[in-house]
């Protein structure tokens, strides 16, 4: 389950002047990455797991 | 106005130390391990004939490890690049839908909520949220946004973000500006303009720099809403081939953006 804000404090603070770009940019782009990499590498790994040799021949 | 990010290039993922490697060398040793055994089971060769047998069969033996274990390492670092590239777009994603358009729509939805003062203000602020995400998303080093505001007939720099120098440009309807009647076309055609280096040849009419530019690639994108024409989005960078097609698309969105949010009720 996931649950959170559509448009986050961060995200309020940039567009309400209150951060600076370069630091907002900074931090999501950061979020972003660890983010995907977790997404991507999990999902190779469900992948390979549903695609080994052994989980083939123990069905 | 303060500096643009780096792009949207995402940092390099973090090197994990390979784990293959430490497996070919336990299978490089465990080979030459077993071969000297064998060597030396009935005791070291006699003569000069019987080393060269040992050397060539422990050739014969290492050729193909070898060679087994350079397809596997390559093998290895396709992998991981393939892995880079994903996380690089996945990341890339996010950052524009997540933390870009989403926050940035929200103002837009706000703007159309107010009047008087209180829009003009919010404008002015998604002008520069427009060209703040627009140099930060676009992959170039030293990115600078502009919008260029149209206002009788004639185009003007009305928020900018990036590298320091502040445009000083006015696109006119003028006969003698070239470069200004073809931007106000691009704008009144709903067009977009992406040119990888403004010093190759074949460049399209008025896409030519001004003397003294600092950029060598840019995108123009026409910011309008409807019937209305409201302005001009651009990216430039000193480098060339600066922006790709992704940019270009970044860069659509963000002038479809603006142009919601400035566009008057009829």
């Amino acid at each position: 389950m996931m649950r959170g804000q559509v448009v986050p404090e961060e995200a309020r603070a940039w567009t309400a002047g209150l951060l600076l770009a370069t630091d907002y940019f900074a931090h999501a782009r950061r979020e972003a990455v660890a983010k995907a990499s977790a997404a991507i590498r999990g999902r190779l790994h469900r992948t390979r797991r549903a695609s080994s040799p052994d989980r083939e021949t123990s069905r | 106005m303060g500096p643009a990010g780096t792009g949207v290039v995402v940092e390099p993922v973090a090197r994990r130390r390979s784990r293959l490697r430490r497996y070919l060398v336990a299978e490089a040793g465990a080979v030459g391990l077993g071969y000297g055994v064998a060597v030396l089971r009935d005791g070291a060769p006699a003569s000069g004939r019987g080393w060269a047998l040992v050397v060539a069969g422990a050739v014969a033996v290492a050729v193909p490890l070898w060679v087994k274990s350079r397809r596997e390492l390559r093998q290895e670092l396709d992998i991981r690049s393939a892995e880079t590239v994903a996380i690089e777009t996945d990341a890339k994603l996010r950052l524009v839908v997540g933390d870009v358009v989403t926050p940035i729509a929200e103002v837009v939805g706000r703007v159309h909520q107010t009047s008087g003062e209180d829009r003009e203000a919010l404008r002015g602020q998604l002008q520069q949220l427009v060209v703040e995400a627009a140099a930060s998303l676009c992959d170039a080093e030293r990115a600078r946004a502009i919008f260029w505001k149209l206002e009788r007939g004639e185009m003007r720099a009305a928020a900018w973000f990036g590298r320091g120098d502040a445009p000083t440009t006015v696109f006119t309807d003028d006969p003698g500006d070239r470069r200004g009647q073809e931007a106000l076309l691009l704008v009144r055609f709903h067009d977009y303009l992406l040119v990888d280096d403004v010093r190759a040849e074949g460049l399209p009419r008025g896409a030519e720099p001004r003397p003294g530019a600092t950029y060598r690639s840019f995108i123009s994108v026409s910011v309008f809403c409807g019937e209305q024409n409201l302005g001009m989005l651009s990216v430039d960078a000193p480098e060339p081939h600066a922006f790709d097609e992704t940019d270009l698309n970044v860069m659509r969105a963000m002038a479809q953006l603006l142009g919601a949010g400035l566009v008057d009720r009829r």
